[in-house]
This record gives structure tokens, C-alpha cells and sequence, in this order.
């Protein structure tokens, strides 16, 4: 091995990713090589600078846009779930159920409505005094009488 | 008491609002910091932060292993971050040999801080040099992690990271003498 591949195993090595095995050769050539020994130095003096650079906040109007955002998002997203699940053309369950109770309530108007239409209860109609007797000739004959009935 | 990760993505996954919050508390500073250096511009690292925990918000049903979350909320990270970037480096040409992004970094010659000239030369990486030595000093990483991240493979992840230590270091060297 060259130091070019001692150096990549320096890399590795201080990320905690080199094989207990490679680790013995590596520190075996650290021992009788210079040049590799100032990779090693230089690379753990530039990972303490990168750590030192770490500190970072994050804007206060980021987390202010993104929890707006978040929000608007929610309500979008819970009606959304009401009738749509995953895909476009999947129904959910929640929406087929709305479906049918949204049809049942429905039906039941329009049902009721036309029987509402359709039935005339039957008129009762009480005379008080009695009808004339009435005689037709012809196909059909009805004589009404409150008091002598059907005369045919 | 800190909720884990596991835990708060059942919960933001049955509609709990809190757990999106709290998600985005334990993370937001990875990411932005991450999307910041790579992009240099704090407008578009906003904006893609922004980005990324949206689309975190709207895929998390769909995330198949949950242990894998933190790679997958970076890999939306990364996305976003590769597209602003596509989008400013629409009409620059850049060799694969090479591991800088800018040849003669002028900034350098004014930057007295050890820490800033560190800061600046690796804005100057490439971006697929830059972002591994971010997710590694960083955030920590794992190879495995960062391969399933930038989708390399764990021997490429090892061999930027080595390239992009090389190249800082003998920088910053040249810089001192």
C-alpha cells in the first residue's frame, strides 16, 4: 500500500469507519511515516475548525413560515382526506360513507315529498239533507240516495 | 420530555399537529444549516428548509422504514438544494476531475479568521464534495446514512470524503505558508 491509501484510511479513521484490522496497519505505517502522521494532524485540525463553525441559528421568520404554512396546509389536507384517499380515482372509506349516508338522506326527501303529493286522503262527504233520486239511462247507471242507497 | 423520532412520526402519521412541530424542532437545524452551506444564500436555504419539511409533512405515510427517517428528511433536503443549484448553474461547465467549484478564491485574501477561511474554501468545493464533508463534520453521519442520502454507493461516499479533506487541507496549508 502507498500512502495515498494510508491517507484515505486517515480519513476513515477519524470517522470512526475503519475496520479494527486496517486500524493496526494504519497505526503500523504511522509509526515510520512523516508525511502521513501531518494528513492525520492536519485532517483532525480541520474536522475542530468545521465543529467550531457549527454554531448556526435558524431565522425566527423561518419557523414563523413554516408553521403558517403548516397550518394552511392541515386544513387543506383535512378536507382533502374527507373525500380523497392516496390516489385520485381511491376512494376512501370515510368518503363512501358520506356518500351513502348523504344519498340515504337523500332518498328519503324525495320519497317523502312524493308521497306527500301522491296521497289525497279520501273526502267524506255528509250531506245533510238527503239527494234527489236520480235516474240515467245508458251505459252506466248511478242513483246515490243517503237514505234508499244504490239504485241501478 | 423528548419524544423520539419513531414515536412523533406514528403520531404526526395519525393527524397529531404537535408531533409536526416538535419534528421540525429536533431537525430544523440540521437542515437549514445543511441547505445554507450548500447553497450560501440564506433566501434559498430558507426557502428550501421551507420545502423540505413540507414535502416531509406530506410524505411521511408513504415512509416505508422509519429508522431511515433522518437519511430520508435529508435526501428531501438534498433534492431541493440539487434543484437550486441546477437552476444557478444553468450555464457553467465544470470538469469531474476537479474538486473545486471556484479556482482562485478571492475572499481569502481577505478572511483573517481560521474558521472563515475553512467557511469559504469549502463554499468553494463542489457541491458533491462539499455536501459530504457537511452531513460527516456536521451532522455526523454515517456512510451508510450519507450513501442513502446522495444515493453513491459507501465506497464513493469514503473516496469524496477523502478527496475533499485533501483538497482542504492542502488549501488551507498553502494559505499558512
Amino acid at each position: 500500500m502507498n500512502c495515498e491509501q494510508y491517507q484515505e484510511y486517515i480519513s476513515q479513521f477519524i470517522d470512526g469507519e475503519l475496520p479494527p484490522t486496517a486500524e493496526i496497519e494504519l497505526f503500523v505505517h504511522l509509526g515510520v511515516c512523516e508525511q502521513c502522521r501531518t494528513f492525520l494532524k492536519n485532517v483532525l485540525s480541520l474536522s475542530n475548525t468545521l465543529t467550531l463553525s457549527q454554531q448556526m441559528t435558524v431565522p425566527a421568520s423561518l419557523d414563523q413560515r413554516i408553521l403558517n404554512q403548516m397550518s394552511s396546509n392541515v386544513k387543506q389536507q383535512t378536507l382533502q382526506n374527507l373525500f380523497w384517499h392516496k390516489g385520485k380515482t381511491q376512494y376512501s372509506f370515510r368518503a363512501i360513507g358520506l356518500a351513502v349516508i348523504f344519498s340515504a338522506i337523500l332518498t328519503s326527501i324525495l320519497v317523502s315529498s312524493f308521497w306527500h303529493l301522491s296521497y289525497q286522503p279520501q273526502q267524506t262527504i255528509v250531506c245533510l239533507t238527503p239527494l234527489p233520486e236520480v235516474e240515467v239511462t245508458g251505459y252506466v247507471v248511478v242513483a246515490t240516495s243517503p237514505t234508499k242507497g244504490i239504485k241501478q | 420530555m423528548v419524544r423520539a423520532d419513531t414515536e412523533l412520526i406514528q403520531l404526526l402519521r395519525n393527524g397529531d399537529r404537535q408531533a409536526f412541530a416538535d419534528l421540525y424542532e429536533h431537525h430544523k437545524a440540521a437542515i437549514y444549516r445543511y441547505c445554507l452551506r450548500m447553497l450560501t444564500d440564506s433566501d434559498a436555504a430558507e426557502d428550501a428548509t421551507q420545502e423540505t419539511f413540507i414535502k416531509m409533512f406530506a410524505g411521511v405515510k408513504e415512509l416505508q422504514n422509519v429508522e431511515s427517517f433522518l437519511p430520508w428528511l435529508f435526501s428531501i433536503g438534498r433534492n431541493e438544494v440539487m434543484m437550486q443549484l441546477r437552476r444557478n448553474r444553468r450555464n457553467g461547465v465544470h470538469s469531474d476531475e476537479d474538486v473545486w467549484d471556484k479556482q482562485t478564491p478571492y475572499e481569502l485574501t481577505v478572511a483573517a479568521e481560521t474558521t472563515e477561511i475553512v467557511q469559504r474554501l469549502l463554499q468553494n468545493l463542489k457541491s458533491e464534495y462539499r455536501e459530504v464533508i457537511l452531513l460527516r463534520e456536521y451532522e455526523q453521519l454515517s456512510y451508510t446514512q450519507i450513501a442513502e442520502i446522495t444515493g453513491d454507493t459507501e465506497s464513493s461516499v469514503k473516496s469524496r470524503l477523502f478527496k475533499a479533506r485533501k483538497a482542504l487541507t492542502k488549501r488551507l496549508k498553502e494559505y499558512y505558508t
